[in-house]
This record gives C-alpha cells, sequence and structure tokens, in this order.
C-alpha cells in the first residue's frame, strides 16, 4: 500500500503482529487517527508511523488523534514514539487507566529498576508524561463517550464523521479497580515485573459513524460474566450509535472470550468485513475453533498473518550449537509486519469495502 | 552469584555450607512468603556492596574451604551442567538472557527473553520450559512475572572446560514501602496536572 488514499476515501488498515497490533484510520481529507502501537522489533519504529511516512502523510498536520487501548508495555510498546511523531494529535486512555487504584499500581511498578525489560508500565509512565503537555487534549475513554465530532461540511465526501468510546463501563472501572487494589505490591515482598494476566475488560473498544456506515474496533474487549460489563454493556447500550456495523475489528484476537452473540446478531449486518491479528504466545489465538467460529458468520474473515507465526530465532553458530546440545529453542516474532487495509468511497453513495492484505518489509 | 547458585552447590556439599548461610542472614530467600516491615524490608535489601561481601564470603567454599575446620584444601567442583554459576568466570564464555515468566500451566512456563550478555540483539525472544528444567528449590519462584536467567556457554570448571546451561531464578530484593511511596507520589503529581477533556471538540454543522 503506497499510496495514499483518496481525500474521499475512508481507510482503516489492521497490523500486526509484531509487538502488539494496531490500527490507523483514514477519515477523510488527509485526517488520521491511530490507535496502538505494533513494533517488528524492540526499539524500532512503530509500524504506524512508517506507514504513514511511507505515504507521505505529514504526521504533524494530519493525525489527530492516538488512543491507547491498554496500559501494559508489550500491548502499547511504542506509544510514546508514536504519540512523539505526531506532535499535535490528542491521547485518548482508558478510564479505568486514571482512577486511583491504577494510579498506586502504575507507581509502584514504576519503582521496579531490577529488570533489563523494564518495569512493565514504563511506556504507560511515558504516555503519562504526554498527557501532561499543553495541546494533548487528553481524553477518557469511557462508555458511550463521543471523542470527536467533524460535520459533513467540513469534510469533502460530505459525510459526517464520529468516533466514540464504548468502553469501559462504570461498572467495569469499579471492578479494575478492585483488581488493581489487588494487585497492589506490597513492601516487604519480592519485586516481580508486571506481566499481563486477567482479562483486558478496561480496554477501550471504538466506534466510527462515517456518514451512514459503522465501523468497531473491538480492541481486546471480552464478555464478562456481568452484563453491566464487557461486549454483553456495549450490545445492550441505547445511548450509543445506534446503526448497523459492517466492519469488525475481531475483539481480542478472535479467542472465544472475545465473542458476544449479541454483537453478531443485533449490532453487525449480514456478512461484515471482519478483521484480526493472531496472538503469538502460549497456545496461540485465534485457535482453529475460533476461526471456524467466525468463518461460519461471515464470508470476509481477514487475518493479518497466520497464528502461531513466530519464527526460530537465529544467534552465532557457536550459540545455535550449545542451544542444540541442550535442546533450547527461541522465537521472535516475523521481522515483516502484516497488514490489512480495507479503503470505501465515502462521496456520494457509500461504496463497498475493498480489502488488501499485505505485508511491510523492515 | 545468586541465592539460587549456593543452593545448588549446597546440595552436594557439606553442611558447613549451612553455616556460612547462617552468618549471611541478609539473604533474600523468603521474602515471597510473608510480608515484612518497612525494616525488616531495609535489612534485607541487597545492596552491592553487601552482595559483593556474600559473594567475598561463599567464594572460598567453591575452591575448598571447610569453613568448620578453618582449614583451606583444593578439591574439583562437582558440578553438573545445571549448576552454572550466574556470574560465570571470567575464563567462561557464557551468553545470558534476562526471562520473565509470562504464564505457567501444566507443568511448563512460558517465558520472554532479552539477551543480556553474549548476544546484541534487537528483538525479544520467547521460549517455554518444564518446570523439571528448574532446580528444586528455586520451583516456588515461577510465577508470572518472576526474574530469572538463561545461562547457555562454556565455562572453566574445576579446572576442566565444561559447556553448561541452567535456568537461575532471581532472589529480588523486596519492594521497599518508601520507594514505592515516592514513585505513586510522583505519579500521582502527575495526572493532577492533566486537563483532561472529557467532550468531543466538535466541528459540528
Amino acid at each position: 500500500m503506497q499510496q495514499k488514499p483518496k481525500l474521499t476515501e475512508a481507510e482503516i488498515t489492521v497490523f500486526g503482529p509484531g509487538y502488539g497490533e494496531s490500527v490507523v484510520v483514514h477519515f477523510g481529507d488527509d485526517r488520521w487517527f491511530i490507535v496502538d502501537s505494533t513494533l517488528g522489533n524492540r526499539d524500532g519504529e512503530p509500524a504506524s508511523i512508517r506507514y504513514l511516512r511511507s505515504l507521505g502523510v505529514d504526521l504533524e498536520d494530519s493525525v489527530e488523534l492516538v488512543v491507547m487501548t491498554h496500559w501494559h508495555d508489550d500491548h502499547i510498546r511504542g506509544a510514546v514514539a508514536t504519540i512523539d511523531a505526531c506532535p499535535r494529535a490528542r491521547i485518548c486512555v482508558s478510564q479505568a487507566l486514571t482512577e486511583r487504584e491504577f494510579r498506586k499500581f502504575a507507581g509502584a511498578l514504576s519503582s521496579n529498576t531490577q529488570s533489563a525489560h523494564g518495569s512493565g508500565v514504563d511506556e504507560f509512565i511515558g504516555v503519562v508524561e504526554r498527557m501532561m503537555m499543553a495541546g494533548r487534549g487528553p481524553h477518557r475513554g469511557s462508555q458511550d463517550k463521543r471523542i470527536l465530532s467533524i460535520g459533513a461540511r467540513h469534510l469533502s465526501h460530505a459525510q459526517s464523521f464520529e468516533l466514540w468510546t464504548l468502553s469501559p463501563s462504570d461498572f467495569q472501572t469499579t471492578v479494575s479497580e478492585a483488581k488493581f487494589a489487588e494487585r497492589q505490591p506490597k513492601a516487604g515482598r519480592a519485586i516481580k515485573r508486571a506481566v499481563p494476566t486477567g482479562p483486558n475488560n478496561h480496554s477501550v473498544a471504538l466506534w466510527l459513524v462515517f456518514g451512514d456506515a459503522n465501523v468497531i474496533l473491538g480492541a481486546d474487549l471480552e464478555t464478562t460474566p456481568d452484563p453491566r460489563a464487557g461486549w454483553d454493556s456495549v450490545v445492550s447500550s441505547r445511548n450509543r450509535p445506534q446503526g448497523q456495523v459492517d466492519y469488525l475489528k475481531v475483539p481480542h484476537h478472535g479467542s472465544v472470550t472475545g465473542h458476544h452473540n449479541g454483537l453478531w446478531e443485533k449490532v453487525l449486518e449480514e456478512n461484515p468485513v471482519t478483521v484480526l491479528t493472531p496472538w503469538n504466545r502460549n497456545k496461540g489465538l485465534p485457535q482453529a475453533s475460533d476461526v471456524e467460529r467466525l468463518g461460519g458468520l461471515t464470508g470476509r474473515l481477514f487475518l493479518t498473518a497466520p497464528t502461531n507465526a513466530l519464527v526460530r530465532a537465529k544467534h552465532d553458530p557457536d550459540v545455535e550449537k550449545l542451544m542444540r546440545k541442550f535442546g533450547v529453542k527461541t522465537f521472535r516474532h516475523p521481522t515483516q509486519i502484516a497488514a490489512v487495509t480495507a479503503r470505501r468511497e465515502l462521496e456520494g453513495s457509500l461504496g463497498e469495502w475493498i480489502v488488501t492484505e499485505w505485508e511491510m518489509s523492515n | 552469584m545468586s541465592a539460587t547458585a549456593f543452593r545448588e552447590i549446597d546440595a552436594s556439599s557439606s553442611t558447613s555450607i549451612d553455616r556460612v548461610r547462617e552468618k549471611l542472614n541478609f539473604l533474600p530467600l523468603d521474602l515471597h512468603v510473608e510480608e515484612l516491615s518497612d525494616e525488616q524490608a531495609a535489612k534485607v535489601d541487597v545492596s552491592a556492596d553487601r552482595f559483593s561481601a556474600w559473594v567475598e564470603d561463599l567464594e572460598p567454599h567453591f575452591i575448598g574451604v571447610d569453613i568448620s575446620q578453618f582449614k583451606a584444601f583444593r578439591r574439583p567442583a562437582v558440578r553438573s551442567h545445571h549448576q552454572v554459576r550466574t556470574n560465570p568466570s571470567t575464563t567462561g564464555n557464557v551468553v545470558e538472557w534476562e526471562g520473565i515468566v509470562e504464564t505457567v500451566e501444566e507443568g511448563e512456563f512460558s517465558a520472554r527473553l532479552v539477551a543480556v550478555k553474549g548476544l546484541k540483539n534487537d528483538f525479544d525472544e520467547f521460549t517455554d520450559f518444564d518446570l523439571s528444567d528448574v532446580q528444586p528449590g528455586d520451583r516456588k519462584l515461577v510465577e508470572p512475572g518472576a526474574i530469572f536467567r538463561l545461562l547457555i556457554g562454556t565455562q572453566a570448571i574445576g579446572g576442566t572446560r565444561e559447556k553448561v546451561c541452567n535456568v537461575v531464578f532471581r532472589r529480588l530484593p523486596a519492594w521497599k514501602k518508601s520507594s514505592v511511596h515516592e514513585a505513586q507520589q510522583r505519579l500521582e503529581a502527575m495526572f493532577e496536572s492533566i486537563e483532561w477533556i472529557d467532550a468531543a471538540e466538535a466541528e459540528a454543522d
């Protein structure tokens, strides 16, 4: 994808995996926003920034918002680089990550200087530092909140554009507070690094409105036993946009815990474009059963990359020889970040999403 | 040198090591078991100086000092490939990764690795280990967030070069109430200075 979309086209490009998953969205007239971050190498440039540069997008003027859906630096690694590359972009983080118990939790973890991997919250602390800067207009993403609203006469395709945050609900924020309180490091106990554990229900899922067309970017939001949180809460809400959705960034890498029947039955159009990024750790996501389930629900399912696409890490021959002797195998993310781009004409009658799968060489 | 290496060697050694351990009562062996006061935490916090002192005290044992008799003698060290020191000898050639335990299930754990010695990688590595790869005394330390070292290489041990591989869990210092509080206050102050915008800036018709 080396050409900018037309000023009247919408574009949604989903990257991943490398480290993490990210999305860039063009909503018309060379105006963009970015969700999360994907890196190919540990200290590389985020895929979204590389991509926008390759299109010739002026990052300073054209990127208006960066949304960070999740707190852990395994998920948002590259967030600071993304924000710094887009100096006029506003920042949005989950409401749950601005509440007292999370602030205490992250603050405490940030005092860990023992690990070469960092504290686990370094990237988030960097985002907070940027949110303190004038002009970053930080938003707290929560249920049914409109954070961008652009009237039709301001865009050359003559469709209005709105961006809503769908989660976390107030109830979920309270639940997350309790969870973070439980996980507070305690004086006297051995230092550990923060690692992602537990559900991701404080993630910020997004709803995009392009005139009459609707899109959901599902982040890592999952379905919860309590209907006041997770996808139950989103589907049953009367305060969110109410149109039918024909594009879904599948939540939580296609896992069964991210699935919600009501979303498919009541909110999504028949045969929507669905895009998901695999998660390559442990048993991997999506599982074969997840692909079968999603494939049964839509004929337009796109994976950015195969599941379990980790590749063997290569080392010096002497080291490899020793690793073989002791049966140690290590893996890494592929150096090429895969992506799925969907574009759609917005001027006049709305066109269909045209989907392209491609790879970004390192 | 970690407490883990100490324990491994202890298993094949005499009770004199126990006496060394008694002398070195600041070793952070069981910090995860019970919560300590700030004062207690300060006692067990291993500064660089105390760590060096511990290593110096321990080192003679590895070359065969029987401190129960206050008499030195040389003896070949008995170390398997599982018993490599985390601070390898200068004659050794060791590649070292720092690992973070991400998940633990069904007798295995998954880890993310960063090369810290002997390699110059710009990428993280991922691998799985059987719990049986970890020394029995370390297994209770295997939980999400735990930090360990993976060492692979050749070392001069007891006068002979051996190929070695080991997974060594680090006994990290404890969270200190004062440091935690200070870091929390710092982040709190940062949050207080943020001016949130909680409504859409409308460019509406």
